[in-house]
């Protein structure tokens, strides 16, 4: 039975993690762990048995990319033997690691790296060894990928609850990708979407993929913040424009209701270069009705506000807890499902990471 | 043909390690990158990336000469040398 929340915060100098009861309380910060690393993502890992596992997707200016995991809640950490690296011969190099996801309960052992150039890695025995799975760097469409501006960057992996061998993953600016063998084959699912390089080429190559989230139940639904407009696909497809109301189309995270399927959060920004709430205005929006309409949810949250809000740093805990950062250096916390907001933690580094466990 | 050489660490990157200075065999600059392996795991991933080049970020010179000047990973090393990892600051 939980009694505590917490919450990784990845940031550009290292992972700082909250901690809080259940229910009310502040979050008690502590960090940086892995100072002066970029922290893309963290993982805490609560299958098994025995204490909770801590996986870090760490990035050095200088020392490259690296997987680091803690078996003591962050009193020590190692790195993985052997990282996430393409094989000799392939030309290309990791530059970045952008993801790390669990693996299904049924593979308590296997967890999936998503890296910049775009690849997908598997460690099959708890990030001490990772390995390419080459079925999606060697697709057939992977000469017209194309980078976003953050890179050509694997930065969203999905693993079904119903079914591990089914995964999905999201690469900018390419699409979404689907495999139903465990990562063996790939099929493009960017059915309904836009190109961002070929305004009239609908389905193909070169949709922008911000974030992609499931909704929880049957049949399988996914809703998706891309870089034009907010989408839902309900079973397999194809996407449905649900932007709606929403004051802009921009925006980098998705967030779903961990027990309502019909509710999801984003948070609208202004697009193009600048990339900020928009006019200043900082509001979370979400929707009751699988995103015919959208209803800004703002008490609490200091106004005007100019930072931005990348796509991992806004998670759910499983409850009714929502933690949002900015690339500012702020953490706003709801503990009523996104009603009202407090801040939970002011000029940490800019934060490029957020997730949140009942532990 | 082997000789005795020193690679030396800075200061960032020794305090991960633990150790900043290292004596291995080596033939030429690349092979005591990766000689450092044996004594640190995965270290010389820290200092190349998986297509054997130097990251980008990082410098290596041979006593005072950066390898860039010399002939790379393939510069043949002579007894008594050091190798000086420098991680080059890039920007303000």
């Amino acid at each position: 039975m939980a009694d505590k929340r917490i919450v990784l915060i990845g940031t550009k100098r290292g992972l700082f993690v909250g901690t809080a009861p259940l229910k009310g309380g502040a979050l008690k910060i502590s960090g940086p762990h892995l100072p002066g690393e970029h922290v893309n993502a963290a993982v805490l890992d609560q299958r098994g048995s025995g204490t909770p596992s801590l996986y870090v997707a760490a990035n050095s200016w200088h020392w490259g990319a690296s997987v680091n995991y803690s078996r003591n809640f962050g009193e020590s950490w190692d790195r993985a033997k052997q990282q996430p690296r393409f094989k000799e011969g392939a030309k290309l190099a990791v530059s970045a690691l952008w993801q790390l996801q669990t693996d299904g309960p049924d593979h308590p052992d296997c967890l999936y790296a998503g890296t910049d150039p775009a690849a997908l890695f598997r460690s099959s025995d708890r990030g001490e060894t990772w390995v390419e799975l080459t079925g999606l760097s060697n697709h057939e469409t992977r000469e017209k990928w194309q980078p976003g501006a953050g890179g050509l960057c694997l930065h969203t992996i999905l693993v079904d609850p119903v079914d591990s061998n089914h995964l999905t993953i999201g690469i900018s600016a390419v699409g979404v990708f689907e495999s139903k063998d465990r990562g063996a084959s790939w099929t493009l699912s960017n059915a309904g979407l836009p190109c961002v390089f070929e305004p009239n080429a609908v389905g193909a190559i070169g949709s922008c993929i911000h974030k992609l989230a499931y909704a929880p139940g049957q049949p399988a639904r996914l809703y998706q913040q891309n870089h034009v407009d907010v989408w839902r696909r309900d079973g397999d497809g194809p996407w449905t424009k649900i932007t709606s109301n929403l004051p802009s189309n921009f925006g980098f995270p998705m967030v779903v209701h961990p027990r309502n399927r019909d509710c999801a959060y984003v948070i609208p920004l202004k697009g193009g270069e600048y990339r900020a709430p928009i006019e200043g205005e900082l509001a979370v929006y979400r929707t009751l009705d699988a995103g015919a309409t959208w209803t800004a949810l703002k008490k609490g949250l200091p106004q005007p506000a100019h930072a931005g809000i990348l796509r991992d740093a806004f998670a759910s805990d499983g409850a009714s807890g929502l933690y949002f950062g900015t690339n500012g250096g702020h953490l706003f916390t709801s503990d009523d499902e996104g009603e009202s907001w407090t801040t939970s933690a002011e000029l940490l580094p800019p934060i490029y990471s957020v997730r949140a466990y009942l532990v | 043909m082997m000789s005795s050489v020193t690679v030396t660490l800075p200061e960032a990157l020794a305090r991960v390690v633990g150790r900043r200075e290292f004596s291995v065999e080596a033939a030429t600059v690349g092979q005591a990158v990766a000689a450092l392996d044996a004594t640190s795991h995965g270290l010389s991933d820290r200092i190349c990336d998986e297509r054997g080049q130097v990251r980008k970020h990082v410098l290596l010179y041979v006593d005072d000469t950066d390898i860039r000047e010399l002939n790379g990973l393939e510069t043949p090393v002579k007894s008594g040398a050091t190798i000086t990892v420098v991680a080059a600051v890039s920007g303000g």
